[in-house]
């Protein structure tokens, strides 16, 4: 048994959170530093990831020591934690005045698409449209695709680093609904009624994979599969079919 | 427009579609707790009824998908990593010295009240446990993370006569063990390393007659092909 846990179940609080500390301090910082850069930043998350473990006579450690069995490794689950305490201390703080911050050093075009996309929450076709109809530039979706792409890295690269990512992503406040056009609307209806042929786990993967761009290896452990292969396979696979069932339905429509 | 696309653009609409697709967009009473995700991350979420719950949810819920993938992020990241492979080499060492620990302590007692044993010559034989002191011997490799373990190889102590290696489980088992008088020694064919396990190795160097110096116990795992 770890000492500090020996000390929580002593009822040392004190003597617990020292060793505790002590021993996982180094882990903490790694963890806030994956989503910000900025050294004042950092100091300030790691703070309150403190305060936030410590309060209660460290609740948040009791809750885990005194469960009977564990899914999770300890370092996953407080690399867990310190993510979601990053995240709500960012949040809290940043607003979509400061959000727009991050936007200053960019190109107009990506300027352009970070308000969009980043502050209005529209969504990338919509993004798109408005771009080609309203400002009347004139480049395909592949080329708009890819200043998205180079958007979201110049501004993950930033001082302040990933966290942005969490917190400007577009839907990560919700979508007036009402906004959306008829054409986006019809197209997302489609896209759940083709989602419905894919299992959960498929789903899932097709998630984590296309949407959130996790690593191959990673989504296998989330999911079950054996190795980073079957991602491949069974992804682009479920992404054929559904694409086949996309283009069944456009031309059913005759829309497009 | 579909007609007018090439096959790269169409992913791209479908993945883009999907991006702006709203699922749930703020935590619920639902919403996995940080355990389930850290779980889920780890892979380790055994319970096939709370597995086939949380798949479910995650169809639906945006929030959690996202947590997820930034949870797996931070864990992929190189210095996160590294702390975490710290911070469990620093329990699995712990564990291992609670387990030798008490072994060596009741060595030493059976050695002091043991009657004492001479050798052909007549001559008392000393207790073979290592002694430490002086120069110890410093291991090579293989430590931390190696592809594969061909051989084992530490620095030599100045009039040391012969080594001892011994390479231990993570729970404190002897696995394997070996002499000689060179610094290095070919990894043993039987029993096969495991891929992605800990293992623990030291060697004792005899530097006086029944007198041995012992390395400090260094860890590694095999993360490349088995052998």
């Amino acid at each position: 048994m770890d000492e500090w846990v020996a000390e929580l179940l002593r009822g040392r609080f004190d003597a617990a959170w020292d060793l505790f500390l002590d021993r996982y301090r180094r882990l903490i910082f790694a963890a806030i530093r994956h989503y910000a850069q900025d050294y004042d930043d950092v100091m300030d998350v790691f703070a309150r990831a403190c305060e936030a473990l410590r309060a209660d006579n460290l609740r948040r450690l009791r809750s885990w020591v005194e469960q009977p069995e564990h899914q999770a490794r300890f370092s996953t689950w407080l690399v867990t934690v310190v993510r979601h305490l990053t995240v709500d201390w960012f949040r809290h703080r940043d607003g979509r005045r400061r959000l727009s911050t991050a936007a200053e050093g960019l190109a107009p075009l990506r300027r352009r698409i970070f308000e969009l996309v980043f502050l209005n929450k529209r969504s990338h076709v919509e993004a798109y449209e408005l771009i080609r109809t309203a400002d009347g530039l004139d480049l395909s979706f592949g080329q708009f695709l890819a200043e998205v792409g180079g958007t979201y890295r110049a501004v993950a690269n930033g001082r302040r680093g990933r966290i942005l990512r969490e917190l400007g992503e577009p839907g990560a406040e919700g979508h007036a609904e009402e906004s959306d056009s008829a054409v986006a609307r019809e197209r997302r209806e489609e896209l759940e009624e083709a989602l419905t042929c894919l299992s959960a786990e498929e789903r899932v993967a097709v998630e984590l994979f296309v949407v959130e761009e996790m690593p191959a290896d990673a989504v296998a452990k989330v999911v079950g599969w054996p190795n980073a292969k079957a991602v491949y396979n069974r992804v682009y696979r479920a992404l054929a079919v559904m694409r086949s069932r996309l283009e069944e339905t456009g031309l059913r429509g005759g829309t497009r | 427009m579909l007609a007018f696309m090439t096959d790269r653009e169409r992913l791209d609409l479908l993945r883009s579609d999907l991006l702006s697709r709203r699922g749930r967009v703020a935590p619920t009473s639902s919403c996995l707790d940080d355990e389930t995700i850290a779980a889920l991350a780890d892979g380790k979420l055994g319970d096939p009824e709370a597995k086939a719950g949380a798949m479910r949810h995650l169809t639906e819920c945006e929030v959690c998908r996202r947590a997820l993938a930034s949870v797996a992020g931070a864990l992929a990241d190189e210095a996160v990593r590294r702390e975490i492979s710290a911070s469990e080499r620093r329990t699995r060492v712990r564990r291992l010295l609670w387990i030798i620990g008490p072994l060596t302590a009741a060595a030493a007692v059976l050695v002091f009240i043991w009657p004492r044993r001479t050798d052909d010559r007549g001559l008392p034989v000393l207790r073979d446990s290592a002694i430490v002191g002086g120069q110890a011997p410093v291991l090579i490799a293989p430590r931390d993370r190696v592809d594969r373990v061909d051989r084992f190889v530490w620095s030599s102590v100045s009039k040391a006569s012969r080594y001892r290696i011994r390479l231990y489980t993570d729970d404190g088992a002897l696995l394997w063990n070996s002499e000689t008088a060179d610094t290095v020694v070919p990894a043993p064919r039987s029993p096969a390393l495991a891929s992605g396990t800990p293992y623990f190795w030291m060697v004792e160097a005899q530097t006086e007659w029944q007198r041995w110096t012992a390395s400090n116990l260094v860890e590694f795992r095999v993360v490349g092909e088995r052998r």
